[in-house]
């Protein structure tokens, strides 16, 4: 694995194990699913 | 200047700008698809991003200041999709429920914004109990004071569109929770000593991209209604307009995120609620039949708002505040390979990116920018609707001036950094 390769995967790795990702992430997805329940009607 | 001092210049500029956001959609008929005057406003945005907000830093700083920092894109994009969708939730929460019941569970935003503040990234941690009660009091002074003059209003409001009153509520407390949320990717950029002005560059591209993905995939009527829209360019010179205006008050805001963090901060961007009240009433005559239990609510709203911005403005961090602040920057710092010493001095509005000169793209952007605002105004003509044009004049001069003092206090203090 290139030196290039390994910091992108640590990066995700450091993204993915972040609660500051997961808590709008997860917030962002019940958004979603709540305007499509809406819409839907 | 304090950088306490500035933050709080720029959280009141942000509030007037905000403010004056929603009048040029005021001159919007009605009739349109939610999801397209949404997309349409986004798109505004979108495009003012690159007007005069290019010059203060070319695309050489913003893309350098992304490429040092390439993980916050996530927040960025993050972000700007939880707005798009918080902004269409209220679009039909609004419907299903009324202004009356939606407007203050989605104020609630600032509280929740304080919430995540305290859990996630530890602030009010170390405060004086004084700062403490301040912060939490002003935060509460201004919710309530939003929702008064939210109540003053809705004189001729009525439950016809309390149908579906589940719904409403839930797209409202929805809306107040992804607005809330929001404030977790401002602060994050911020502590990793991203400037405001690369954060919103990709914050727009996020909102633009769920606009136009909501539109398409949940919007049946989108084409027909797209296309009328298109055809309407006055209608969307307006949508444009309130969206620059947004784009600038915006901007405010993320400065007094960086500067104040969320708790300080989006409490006092939040007494834009004051400003849109006083185009409303003064400019649109919104309140002109208003009775005395009406005006009562606007004077208690404007003063307890007032109140609780100057119990913000005064409780300035402590050092044992700022320990807990310095905390939470050395783990973003640990977490994704930052330096210390360059993050730290961010914080103090100094950038290691240099700024450099403005490309020719840069003008050749801003050019195409401002033409597409030029054309679309062409022919631009106010609808027939009765407005108090000294007090647009008024209004605007004071907008002139909070863009004036925010934007020197920012130049002489961080040179926009």
């Amino acid at each position: 694995m290139s030196e290039r390769q390994a910091v992108r995967s640590s990066l995700i790795r450091a993204i993915l194990t972040d609660i500051h990702f997961w808590v709008p992430a997860l917030v962002l997805a019940c958004g979603i699913t709540l305007l499509a329940m809406i819409q839907a009607g | 200047m304090k950088l306490h001092l500035l933050g709080v210049l720029c959280g009141l500029a942000a509030g007037v700008w905000l403010g004056a956001a929603e009048a040029p959609t005021k001159l919007v008929d009605a009739g349109f698809s939610p999801f397209v005057i949404s997309l349409c406003m986004v798109a505004g945005v979108f495009t003012a991003r690159w007007t005069f907000p290019t010059l203060m830093k070319g695309t050489g700083f913003v893309f350098s200041d992304i490429a040092a920092k390439p993980h916050l894109i996530v927040w960025a994009v993050l972000a700007g999709a939880l707005w798009a969708v918080a902004n269409t939730l209220t679009v039909f929460a609004i419907r299903d429920v009324g202004l009356a019941v939606a407007f203050p569970l989605w104020n609630a935003n600032s509280l929740i914004g304080l919430v995540w503040g305290i859990l996630l990234f530890g602030e009010l941690k170390g405060a004086s109990p004084a700062n403490t009660i301040k912060v939490v009091t002003g935060g509460f002074c201004i919710v309530a004071a939003a929702i008064l003059l939210g109540f003053s209003t809705l004189q001729n409001a009525d439950a016809s569109g309390a149908n579906h009153a589940t719904r409403g509520l839930m797209a409202a407390a929805g809306a107040s929770l992804m607005w809330g949320t929001m404030y977790v990717p401002y602060r994050k950029a911020y502590l990793s000593g991203m400037n405001p002005l690369s954060f919103v560059t990709i914050f727009t591209f996020g909102e633009l991209g769920t606009m136009l993905a909501l539109t398409y995939t949940l919007d049946g009527q989108a084409t027909a209604s797209l296309g009328q829209m298109v055809h309407s360019r006055q209608m969307l010179f307006w949508l444009f307009l309130g969206g620059f205006i947004w784009v600038i008050g915006d901007l405010f805001q993320q400065f007094a995120t960086k500067y104040l963090g969320i708790g300080r901060g989006i409490p006092l961007s939040n007494t834009n609620q004051l400003w849109g009240l006083a185009w409303g009433a003064l400019v649109f005559g919104e309140l002109k039949n208003a009775d005395s239990a009406h005006l009562t609510l606007v004077v208690g709203g404007s003063v307890l708002m007032i109140l609780g911005a100057l119990a913000i403005s005064t409780a300035s961090a402590c050092k044992n505040e700022l320990q807990s602040r310095d905390a939470a920057l050395e783990r973003e710092c640990y977490r994704y390979g930052l330096d210390l010493a360059e993050t730290r001095q961010a914080q103090e509005g100094a950038s290691h990116v240099q700024a450099g000169s403005r490309r020719w793209w840069d003008w050749g952007i801003v050019g195409a920018a401002i033409a597409l605002f030029a054309w679309l105004g062409w022919d631009a003509q106010l609808p027939p609707l009765a407005m108090d044009l000294g007090w647009v004049s008024a209004l605007s001069v004071l907008l002139i001036v909070a863009l004036g003092i925010g934007g020197w206090s920012l130049w002489v203090r961080t040179r926009f950094g």
